[in-house]
């Protein structure tokens, strides 16, 4: 009887289970309910489906580089070339083009700008970061104003620093090296509510280069010392707000000012504040905002003095204060796992204030509206419309079209074909230019007038856009389950109405005359095939034929600082015991007639002391040819250069 | 056809009459007063042991637990919230099995009691780390986060038996403890999800996750909802795949006399999140190819698989 009973029970069991056990998630059974966290608006975009060449620099990759300058880590990407003008300034430039000046990238360090509207440049050594705070460095290898807006011209660094979580209670660093190199970091970092903060000090000097090729010693040193920090609140599940500041302080001597003066020293201060805030509408809805503002101010004062029959001296500076205000806005809409949209809209105030380069100041405002398309029509393919309009005040507006097609034959791989075209507005050093010193406490006094004004150039204000047209076909993959990791691209590229001149030469007025076009192949590669061992290599061969309808020079311009081949490799090795080894070579020749070819190696030993740990490392540079760095006054004394290093975080 | 007759081999308890003198003479199913998930899966378990084991079941409530005639009873308690009181001498049931109730909680409370059983809700560790293996073949290091309570199964144990290296961090009372987690996921290729609600709840899972995932590393489990919320996968056993279990344990204790010893839900199917898989570049195979994948590699990871 009870065992057909119990048979029974089988029976009515399955048949009765239906009525609460199939509607039933079991998850609806949880006591305590959770939130859904990562939805799509949240995560980001596998690599596979990014419509664009990217180079990621982690901070592992950057630890193990064992460099002390943000610029230098830019040699990891396939492309980049990295030179020097002087100890601390760097030009750093996606497929090299003019040495002038870093015009045509945009940097940014967690979505702000850090590009010098005033000077049209970017001063690598004034930014006011460490390199220990990077997380990682996305490098986007090719035009995208559509995304990133004006001077996403030839590519886009996109600092991201460490969120303060993911940083260290406190760390200090001490690195000593060859040129009296010294850098101290202190940061500390912890956890109010629900907020996270950081706030890091530091303090960066060198020498600079040893000599000029002629012998005599140079004088490009830097010395600063900065503060930033980084507050990040998260009120609820659906927004979150972040705080940003920095304040720099610093002196740098030059020596490359005309030969009758005595070099004077650059004092620079930088001041920066950034708000930023993500908003979670729903699951595929998200809004985000940043508000940046920054300022600048060179001090820069000297006495010169001047043949009028009697030779007359007077005080003459160039000092200038560059201010900056983004506000940047932009919605992020799925709409299904197929189609993706991002609009939004950037303003871009720049003043500058300078009575030599602006006699006064100048204010200029800037729009953009940008739209970016994802749309995956059939499983394997997925085309991208994207476009921004932009309209700087009182000149007119242009569209940047860029159009995408990715096609995956699995999820592993992709082959992309990419078309684009920027804009780079010319900037207010170029077009706007006003340039006189003005001389006072002349002596002898009474010869001349008191202040004396010595115009020195003026810009025609005649100047129209610089502009790219791109093309790229290129591969993303990964082979053997992520142990090898692989991109490649070829690309042809016309650039149009480049102003190449010198802009600091008073007798060459600024023009949109040269025309050059750049074609060739660029690789780079991740190999970590076994679990102590990483691999990186990437290589790039670039060929640059440039023209320009007024003079010879301008077409040369465009082409001194582009090599023909450039790449490095590194390979990373963990010994075990908290020892690793790095070793890297890097090299780009020609650049300027000088050959780049450097060996880095590096070790690393750390220990453990109770919770915290405590990291000493040896660095050794080996240059295998004396002119390396652009100009043959860049040199060191000694072929091998060494840093070491000692770190402790608890 | 096989597994069909091992459930009615297993069923077979329930069927046989006890030996000597039936004491149980009725169930008690006490639930948390305002869960109606858990009052419905108690519905359930009701109508699946009146049939099956043909004595009363009825059900209470927690606030409404003391029960006068308990000397005949068995208990069967859902939910967490009930263990303390489960722990204490104020349980003066024959017997009781705590239902759908983590295996950590249950330990921190119940260890080495003879008088009380568990099915628990999670599921056995091994088991999710031998689903991590399967989605990730390259897998070494496994980072797991605890509070003061003691992992369900003892580590040196989940190491041998995942030939994995596990690396355990206490983040209770830490208010600083995304650090913690932040280091250990440098330090891990994953992390494993423990059902401990003093760790994962509602107002952590945010952290967890995105600490983990900006890492550039996924979580795997504790349950089938924290897929939903980001966790890369879980295995999860399904309501009916429960009560199954818990019919047949309350049969062999008829039968027996005694409790059988505390277990984890034996079936169980794969559950996974394709997106936050795709956003890290892992591929992935659908949950029905998983699930029949991960049961036929059953043999390999030992007991609590």
């Amino acid at each position: 009887m009870r065992k057909s009973l119990a048979l029974t029970a089988v029976v009515s069991f399955s048949l009765t289970a239906p009525s609460y056990g199939a509607d039933l998630d079991d998850s609806q059974l949880e006591s305590i309910p959770v939130p859904e966290v990562l939805t799509p608006v949240r995560l980001k975009q596998p690599r596979t489906e990014v419509p664009a060449s990217v180079t990621v620099i982690d901070h592992e990759l950057i630890a193990a580089a064992g460099v002390r300058e943000l610029p230098e880590l830019l040699r990891l990407v396939p492309g980049m070339v990295v030179s020097a003008r002087s100890g601390w300034d760097y030009v750093v430039s996606y497929h090299g083009t003019n040495r002038r000046n870093s015009r045509r990238m945009q940097v940014l360090i967690d979505g702000r700008s850090v590009y010098q509207a005033g000077l049209a440049t970017i001063e690598w050594s004034d930014i006011p970061i460490a390199i220990e705070d990077i997380e990682r460095i996305e490098v986007t290898r090719g035009p995208d104003t559509a995304a990133y807006g004006a001077n996403a011209f030839l590519g886009i660094i996109n600092i991201i620093t460490k969120h303060p979580d993911d940083s260290a209670r406190l760390r200090v660093k001490a690195t000593y090296g060859s040129s009296g190199t010294e850098n101290y970091y202190a940061s500390t970092s912890g956890n109010l509510q629900d907020s996270s903060y950081r706030v890091t000090l530091g303090k960066r000097r060198d020498n600079g280069f040893d000599t000029r090729q002629r012998g005599d010693e140079r004088n490009d040193s830097k010395d600063a010392h900065f503060i930033n920090g980084r507050w990040l609140l998260t009120p609820a599940d659906s927004w979150n707000i972040g705080f940003q500041f920095g304040y720099k302080n610093g002196i740098k001597t030059d020596d490359l000012n005309p030969p009758n003066v005595i070099p004077p020293d650059i004092w620079v201060k930088d001041y920066y504040g950034s708000v930023n805030s993500q908003v979670f509408l729903s699951d595929k809805n998200s809004i985000k905002w940043q508000l940046d503002y920054s300022r600048t101010q060179y001090v820069s004062e000297y006495r010169t003095c001047e043949n009028f029959g009697v030779i007359i001296c007077g005080d003459i500076n160039d000092n200038s204060q560059n201010t900056r205000v983004d506000f940047d806005l932009q919605d992020t809409w799925l709409s299904s796992k197929d189609v993706k949209l991002v609009t939004g809209t950037h303003f871009q105030r720049k003043h500058v204030d300078s009575q030599t380069f602006y006699a006064g100041t100048i204010d200029l405002n800037s729009y953009q509206l940008f739209g970016n398309f994802e749309y995956r029509f059939l499983p394997q393919w997925t085309a991208t419309i994207a476009g921004s309009e932009e309209k700087q005040e009182h000149g007119g507006s242009d569209f940047s079209p860029r159009l995408a097609l990715l096609f995956a034959p699995d999820k592993t791989q992709t082959f992309r074909l990419v078309y684009s075209e920027a804009i780079r507005t010319p900037d207010l050093y170029e077009n706007n230019l006003n340039w006189n010193y003005t001389a006072t406490k002349i002596s002898p006094p009474n010869l001349i007038p008191d202040p004396f004004i010595r115009p020195f150039k003026k810009s025609l204000g005649d100047l129209t856009e610089e502009h790219i047209r791109s093309r790229e076909f290129g591969y993303y993959g990964l082979w053997f389950g992520g142990a090898l990791e692989l991109d490649a691209k070829i690309f042809n590229d016309d650039l149009t109405h480049l102003i190449s001149e010198n802009l600091t030469n008073a007798n060459l007025i600024p023009t949109n005359s040269t025309s050059l076009n750049q074609t060739g192949f660029e690789t780079e590669l991740n190999i970590h095939p076994i679990e102590p061992l990483h691999i990186h290599i990437n290589y790039a061969q670039i060929n640059s034929h440039a023209s320009s309808s007024t003079d010879i020079a301008n077409a040369y311009n465009e082409q001194t600082l582009t090599p023909r081949h450039a790449g490095s490799a590194g390979i990373m090795y963990a010994l075990g015991d908290g020892l690793s080894l790095s070793s890297f070579y890097y090299f780009a020749y020609p650049v300027n007639a000088t050959k780049l070819s450097r060996w880095d190696s590096r070790i690393t030993k750390q220990l453990r002391l109770f919770t915290n740990n405590l990291s000493v490392s040896a660095a050794v540079q080996h240059y295998f040819y004396k002119y390396s760095d652009y100009f043959t006054d860049n040199t060191y004394d000694s072929p091998n250069r060494f840093l070491v290093s000692v770190d402790l975080s608890f | 056809m096989k597994r069909m007759f091992l459930i009615l081999l297993l069923w077979l308890p329930v069927c046989l009459p006890a030996s000597g003198e039936a004491v149980i003479a009725r169930i008690d199913v006490v639930i948390p007063a305002d869960n109606a998930a858990l009052a419905d899966l108690a519905g359930g378990i009701q109508h699946a042991l009146q049939q099956s084991a043909a004595i009363p079941v009825n059900i209470r409530t927690a606030d409404n637990k003391n029960s006068s005639d308990t000397q005949n009873t068995l208990l069967i308690a859902l939910s967490d919230n009930l263990l303390p009181w489960l722990a204490t001498e104020k349980n003066n049931y024959a017997a009781t099995l705590a239902f759908y109730v983590s295996s950590t909680a249950y330990l921190a409370h119940l260890r080495n009691d003879d008088k009380v059983t568990a099915l628990y809700r999670d599921q056995p560790l091994a088991r999710q780390l031998q689903l991590a293996k399967m989605l990730m073949p390259n897998l070494h290091h496994v980072g797991i986060v605890t509070g003061h309570r003691n992992l369900p199964q003892p580590l040196a144990e989940l190491e041998r038996s995942s030939k994995l290296e596990i690396q355990t961090i206490d983040i209770e009372d830490k208010i600083d403890w995304p650090k913690y987690l932040s280091q250990l996921m440098l330090d891990s290729d994953v992390l494993l999800g423990v059902d401990d609600a003093t760790i994962y709840n509602a107002d952590t899972i945010r952290s967890i996750l995105l600490t983990t995932y900006r890492r550039g590393k996924f979580l795997i489990g504790p349950a089938r909802s924290f897929v939903s919320a980001g966790s890369l996968a879980s295995c999860y056993t399904a309501p009916d795949q429960y009560m199954q279990q818990l019919v047949e344990m309350v049969g062999v204790f008829l039968r027996s006399q005694k409790l059988p010893r505390p277990q984890y839900p034996r079936a169980y199917r794969v559950a996974i999140n394709p997106q936050v898989a795709a956003s890290l570049g892992l591929a992935v195979q659908d949950e029905k190819t998983l699930t029949a994948r991960l049961q036929n590699q059953v043999g390999e990871c030992g007991d609590g698989c």
